[in-house]
């Protein structure tokens, strides 16, 4: 029996590519910790990429949300 | 702006955007084990602030020579000048001594240190009793002096300490030495406080020290050749020796704390105190933190030396100058230095050897991180 191709919504979509990514981002942490001197090793620099990212993601959504207000006066 | 509007439209993420969501996620799962071991840790018993203890943390799990590294950037920057204005007094230190009488026998006593900048100034080098009532013959002997010309404003404490009349104990801390089965209170016991004359902190933590240790006769960490050693012997005689008696324990051994190369030996400075993996993974030997060291004078006595913006090799040239002729350095930075001297029995009135010294004076008193060592009277000896 062959089934259509069934459509699938954007959230689903969305879904499925976040449990893709945290399945990637289990492996690459596993390979981290197995990988490192010690647990100390792996929280120093998590700490520190982390907080990196969240800097990075945050000051992306700022500029985005200025250039749209900016946007919306002109 | 392509791939936001793709991302409004409910399309795919774009590639570097997704890399970035697994990166991030990654670092966050990689903080739940580091999270639950470093608050497991902190919530133990601790005599040091959290910024102490969080290093000491990271260093104990993988993270020692990120902290090195980081050490060494800081020292290097906040490096003292040269010069600077002359010194006009030293610390006090010790008990003023009441005037001599006449012995009534011949009682040995180190000679002066003899200051290197010139003129002197009161007490330079000049030996104090460290406990109160302690003559004819104080256990335990106290000076400080300026030990670097270039540095006029450094001063070197010291403290001789009597072999005949005291016996050296190696008091395990808290945390350091990492595997021990009977480890003990961690401070001066109080059923010997009345007999503790000084108590000083002991040599690296042995993940970082290159060394072995042996502890109440039994191998702790195999024993490494070449390396200086604190040496107790069961019939108490204590030592500062070069060990080549290979990894195990000689049966006459009661403790056996070892730490890096010796930084006197024969007499001599040691020639390589430059940097090297010998020394272990620590701030690099040309880096001026507080040092302290060990040392053994000719006639068996003890010395030990501590003084802020020390090199390795400017520490053993403070610890030769007082009469050492086989020296170990023992720990380093401000957070582990002490040398504690007890003025009147019961460990009373306890006080640094430096009044700048970092630690609080009551520090082996209640219990410690770090291994250190405890002078006693040796049974039978008056106070």
């Amino acid at each position: 029996m062959v089934r259509l191709p069934r459509e699938v919504s954007a959230d689903a979509r969305r879904r499925r590519s976040l449990l893709l990514d945290l399945v990637l981002a289990g492996l690459l942490a596993a390979l981290a910790i197995a990988l490192a001197a010690g647990i100390g090793v792996v929280g120093f620099f998590a700490a520190l990429v982390g907080l990196a990212l969240l800097v990075w993601i945050g000051a992306e959504a700022g500029v985005r949300r200025a250039a749209r207000r900016f946007g919306a006066r002109r | 702006m392509h791939s936001e509007e793709s991302e409004r439209r409910g399309g795919p993420l774009p590639r570097w955007r997704r890399a970035r969501r697994v990166v991030l996620l990654a670092a966050l799962i990689c903080l739940v084990p580091a999270g639950v071991s470093y608050v497991e840790a902190m919530t133990e018993e601790h005599n040091v602030g959290l910024g102490v203890s969080s290093v000491e943390w990271l260093r104990q799990n993988g993270g020692n020579s990120i902290v090195s590294e980081i050490e060494n950037w800081y020292y290097t920057l906040t490096a003292p000048d040269k010069g600077g204005p002359p010194l006009k007094a030293l610390p006090v230190v010790g008990v003023q001594a009441p005037a001599e009488r006449t012995p009534v026998r011949r009682i040995y006593r180190p000679p002066r240190v003899k200051p290197i900048i010139h003129p002197a100034l009161p007490g330079e080098g000049v030996w104090k009793p460290a406990g109160a009532g302690a003559e004819p013959e104080p256990p335990v002997l106290l000076t400080t002096f300026r030990s670097d010309p270039e540095y006029p404003q450094f001063v070197a404490g010291v403290a001789w300490i009597d072999s005949k009349r005291t016996h050296l104990a190696y008091v395990p801390g808290l945390d350091e030495p990492p595997e021990l089965e009977h480890r003990g209170p961690a401070e001066v016991p109080p059923a010997l406080r009345d007999r503790v004359v000084a108590t000083f902190n002991g040599g690296f933590p042995l993940e970082t020290s290159n060394a072995g240790l042996i502890y109440e006769g039994k191998v702790i960490a195999p024993m490494v050749d070449g390396v200086a050693t604190v040496v107790e012997y069961r019939n108490g005689t204590v030592d500062v020796v070069r060990w080549f008696k290979g990894e195990t324990d000689p049966p006459h051994v009661w403790f056996a704390k070892q730490n890096l190369p010796p930084i006197i030996y024969e007499g001599k400075l040691n020639p390589d105190l430059g940097d090297g993996p010998e020394w272990g993974a620590t701030v690099n030997n040309a880096v001026r933190v507080w040092r302290s060291g060990l040392g053994i004078d000719a006639r068996g006595n003890l010395l030990y030396a501590a003084a802020n913006y020390q090199t390795v090799e400017s520490l053993a040239k403070v610890l030769q100058r007082a009469g050492a002729v086989r020296a170990i350095e023992l720990d380093i930075n401000e957070d582990w230095t002490s040398f504690i001297s007890y003025r009147h029995p019961g460990a009373a009135d306890p006080a640094n050897l430096l009044p700048e010294m970092f630690r609080p004076p009551e520090r082996y008193l209640t219990p410690d991180e770090r291994d250190f060592f405890a002078v006693y009277l040796k049974r039978g000896q008056r106070w």
